[in-house]
């Protein structure tokens, strides 16, 4: 019996993998070559330096059925107030990763092919990454998958709602290709739902940004109680610009890699994130921009403001390679303790091989202005409103930099709506 | 309108204030007077509800409720409000933003309805006037963000202008003034006294109080009211300094 070479942990995932049978998307063969990569290099403990500060061992080293198709349809009700209002655009719901075509609404498909990965001839993508074993298990056990081809400059951003409604201890293995072609622009938005029980939503998403195309990508993470690791790759060709901006307001445990690629000369990538935490709640953004290519420009900005027992971790690379001559490159990372408990770890991480660069990052950690605090009071905000100010304030310089006002909008009505919360708890 | 009865008040271990008496009555401007050091600031800053200060004695009552049993804020809804001497700068948000909570915080304690925001506008705008403070300073720009050490002082009578207190403390509101800030400063001040308010002007100069006239000066010595009197004293301090104060008060002392 192969079982045997297997070490405990991986074991569940092993028969789990021979359950499938064969099905799934990419070729067998890849799909095998997959799970003996995560084999080999295992679940990640805390002593694997890109894992240090976030314990998976309890959520991935346990037996978890795969998500079948829900039994019955959620109501759409259930994820209306995660769809900004007043923008208009299409969207796309994948119940248990699975495309659902009664909930899904094109507004204007022109432009857009939305196809099955099982079904197409697109290579599924990335099977293994040095820093995350889960992208391997993704490809070993991915039953779903799509691929989203933009080849035009869409007028609607398109909004994808992950629908998760599995009971008991479920692992969800989704995969996402996005491609846009050159000269196009396209607007994605992610927000998740989760309705079931102990899941681990473990999704791979690969985005190619063609010459001189524009992608938007926001993400909202504000499902309770979820466990979720997600790997994200982007590659930008030359004069390409990529935006990101990451929300995360709940989760129990939640791994955000966003690592992006500059495969041509004058590329922009712009990364924003804020994480607003309370109770046991924990994110890790994990982030790399590789500079590749000369010429590019990369800045990204990450704040949070931290209640409760809540922690998370930034951990953001710059890497400038010999080439990248005449690279701009900055990054920053802050964040607000609200309680003695909560934490953060924080390293930011630059790896310059080229001479003719500007590079620069920084990271803070503090609490709250006492002096502001007092001065506020002073002219009557109690100090719950004048915390919800304060933190308001410090999150909504990353919010000002999103250039899509439906959009802004939506993510700061979330923001303020969170901050209250967090500043009637401290 | 104030009384403020032995009032004892530590800070880290050091005994600041040693025992302060002060009656304010509605109407009346008061002038706190005397040398650095000798606790003006520390008495603004807890009638202000300052936490880093230990009380370790005496009462303060405003209206007859216990000043010292409330927060902050609490007191600005009873009508105090601080000037403060080094106004704090606040990125991200600006005076308007914030004052617009602090106004319906207020106005709620006492059982008023907030401002329509055209009500709230018209209201900055007459203000602002009052003042001679630029909008802009106070719509666009954060809290005391890069202000001159003059807009943050007019800054300061402007959110007093528009809380309307029933107490005002101006701690050293002249500090770092030129002339022509100092006439603006008090003009506001003076445009907002009327018999139904008082007015503390905590100084170290008598500059000011030829422009806000008091009714009574103090001078604070050493954690105490050494002395009381009319404007006159003010100009006497000017004219001979503190040390025949001093010198007064340590003769008296027991050696």
């Amino acid at each position: 019996m192969t079982e045997t070479k297997y070490p405990a942990e991986i074991l569940p995932w092993k028969v789990l993998f021979d359950g499938l049978e064969g099905q799934g998307i990419g070729t067998q063969e890849a799909r095998k070559a997959a799970f003996e990569a995560f084999a080999a290099k295992g679940i990640p403990s805390t002593k694997h330096e890109e894992w240090k500060y976030t314990s998976v061992l309890d959520i991935a080293g346990k037996p978890r059925h795969i998500a079948k198709t829900a039994s019955a349809l959620p109501n759409p009700d259930a994820w209306s107030s995660l769809l900004p209002a007043g923008v208009e655009m299409n969207i796309v719901v994948l119940i248990d990763g699975q495309f659902s075509d009664v909930h899904s609404k094109w507004l204007d498909q022109s432009g857009i092919e939305f196809v099955s990965l099982a079904a197409s001839q697109v290579s599924i993508g990335i099977t293994d990454a040095p820093e995350s074993p889960f992208v391997a298990l993704n490809a070993a056990l991915a039953n779903h998958g799509y691929q989203l081809h933009v080849r035009k400059r869409l007028q609607y951003p398109i909004g994808i709602i992950h629908v998760t409604t599995q009971q008991g201890d479920t692992s969800l293995h989704q995969r996402l290709v996005t491609t846009l072609a050159d000269g196009c622009s396209a607007h994605l938005y992610e927000a998740f739902l989760h309705l079931g029980g102990d899941v681990l939503l473990n999704n791979v998403h690969e985005i190619t940004v063609g010459n001189d195309a524009v992608m938007h990508h926001d993400i909202l993470q504000n499902a309770v109680g979820i466990n979720q690791i997600g790997f994200t790759q982007v590659y930008q060709g030359k004069g390409s610009q990529y935006h990101s901006f990451v929300l995360s307001t709940e989760g129990a445990l939640v791994r955000n890699n966003l690592h992006v690629r500059h495969d041509g000369q004058h590329c922009e990538t712009h990364l924003l994130g804020i994480y607003l935490l309370d109770g046991a709640s924990h994110v890790d953004n994990h982030t790399l921009v590789d500079h590749a290519q000369p010429n590019c420009y990369s800045n990204e900005l990450y704040k949070g403001v931290l209640a409760g027992k809540s922690t998370a971790v930034f951990n953001g690379k710059v890497m400038v390679r010999l080439d990248a001559q005449k690279t701009n490159a900055f990054q920053s990372n802050r964040t607000v303790l609200l309680s003695p408990a909560a934490r953060i770890n924080t390293k930011p991480q630059l790896e310059i091989f080229a001479d003719d660069v500007k590079c620069s990052h920084g990271a803070t950690t503090g609490r709250l202005d006492e002096q502001a605090l007092f001065y506020l009071r002073s002219r009557g905000l109690s100090l719950k409103a004048a915390m919800s100010l304060l933190t308001f304030a410090f999150a909504a310089e990353v919010l000002e930099k999103m250039s899509h006002e439906g959009m802004r909008n939506h993510f700061k009505a979330i923001v303020e709506a969170k901050l209250n919360a967090l500043a009637t708890q401290e | 309108m104030l009384e403020i009865k032995n009032l004892q008040v530590k800070v880290e271990d050091k005994q600041i204030l040693k025992g302060i008496n002060l009656s304010v009555k509605a109407g009346e401007v008061h002038a706190i007077m005397g040398p650095n050091g000798s606790g003006k600031s520390t008495l603004a800053s807890v009638l202000a509800g300052r936490e880093d200060y230990e009380v370790t004695g005496g009462e303060v009552l405003f209206n007859g409720i216990d000043l010292l049993e409330l927060g902050p804020e609490e007191r600005a809804w009873a009508g105090i409000f601080l000037a403060f001497q080094y106004p704090v700068e606040i990125p991200g948000i600006s005076t308007v933003q914030f004052l617009k909570h602090a106004l319906e915080a207020i106005r709620k304690s006492r059982g008023l309805e907030a401002l329509s925001a055209k009500e709230f506008l018209a209201l900055m705008r007459e203000k602002a006037k009052l003042v001679e403070i630029d909008a802009k300073l106070i719509q666009e720009r954060s809290v005391n963000e890069g202000f001159s050490g003059g807009e943050k002082k007019r800054n300061e009578i402007f959110q007093m202008a528009m809380l309307e207190p029933k107490l005002a403390i101006l701690d050293e509101t002249d500090s770092g003034l030129d002339i022509d800030a100092l006439r603006i400063v008090a003009t506001g001040v003076n445009k907002l006294k009327s018999a139904d308010n008082a007015i503390i002007v905590v100084t170290h100069y008598q500059r000011l109080l030829d422009y806000i006239v008091p009714d009574f000066v103090h001078v604070l010595y050493n954690g105490r009211i050494v002395k009381s009197g009319t404007k006159e004293l003010a100009l006497e301090l000017e004219e001979k300094g503190y040390d025949w104060i001093k010198a007064e008060v340590n003769e008296e002392l027991p050696v």
